[in-house]
């Protein structure tokens, strides 16, 4: 079987890593549910399911940059297929976020829409250069 | 009054491990359909070709979601559709992480002003793709 770059390895890697992402996700939408009612609020902020989302791409932007932070010629081209391609590509997402988005604009909740969208940015980019500085 | 787009709706569940099952195999074709797409879309390491594939696929996973759930509020389909596309496959097809990281490349390459245009553009146009596809889901999903 070959595992290098586009090989049958690589790809099975990456659909791999892709599933194991997509669960964990769906499985971090699970536990904020059960953790905390999504009426619970913060002041007039209530982000709901949308807190699942967030920590989710939290998450995996914290581990991509702790990936990152390892040299790329090191002997992991199937590790960087499954994890960073695979489990951190989908982890993250970019559709529920704008769809989250589009849901609080729709109900002219513009603070809610305003703070996640911040939070999003802020820690994503936080997380990222804290999993970058972790890995080195 | 529009329904809530949250990931999760209260229709009734199906099996608990058939949901899990249809969540996985959505991701895995989602990541590698993410991937392949970054192989086709292969532009080179220097913006703008380092961030076209990703923008892509954010934008077309964006569209397809809110054109997805717009057609769930006007027309009842299989309980697994939504953890299989929804959640599965669009959600492992579009990806935030790359794009901070990529974010993150553009600001050593060329600065803030690249960054700041990727981050914005992608942002901007992925609310206005998920909005255009929701519309487009809830006016056209009882057609057929």
């Amino acid at each position: 079987m070959s595992v290098g770059e586009g090989g049958v390895g690589f790809w099975l890697a990456v659909a791999l890593g892709g599933a194991l992402g997509a669960l964990l996700r769906a499985g971090l939408f699970r536990v904020v549910e059960t953790l905390r009612p999504a009426s619970r609020q913060l002041g007039a902020i209530a982000l709901g399911p949308a807190r699942a989302t967030l920590l989710a791409n939290t998450l995996g932007c914290a581990l991509l940059g702790w990936l990152s932070a390892a040299p790329p010629d090191s002997d992991a081209g199937l590790g960087r297929a499954l994890l960073a391609l695979g489990a951190c590509g989908s982890l993250t997402t970019f559709s529920t976020l704008c769809a989250d988005a589009i849901g609080f604009l729709e109900r002219r909740e513009r603070l809610n829409a305003s703070v996640y969208l911040a939070c999003t940015i802020g820690l994503g980019l936080a997380a990222w250069a804290t999993g970058l500085w972790l890995g080195r | 009054m529009s329904p809530p787009l949250a990931v999760r709706s209260r229709r009734p569940a199906p099996a608990p491990a058939a949901e899990w099952l249809a969540i996985a195999a959505g991701g895995a074709i989602g990541a590698t359909l993410r991937v392949a797409l970054g192989r086709i879309v292969d532009l080179g390491d220097a913006s703008p070709g380092l961030v076209a594939a990703t923008l892509a696929s954010n934008l077309i996973g964006a569209f397809a979601l809110g054109f997805l759930l717009g057609r769930l509020t006007v027309r009842p389909t299989h309980p697994l559709l939504r953890p299989f596309l929804a959640v599965g496959v669009l959600g492992s097809f579009t990806t935030w992480s790359t794009l901070v990281a990529e974010g993150h490349r553009l600001l050593a390459l060329g600065g803030a002003a690249p960054a700041l245009l990727y981050g914005f553009a992608s942002l901007v146009l992925g609310l206005a793709a998920a909005r255009a596809g929701l519309g487009l889901g809830r006016a056209g999903g009882g057609a057929t």
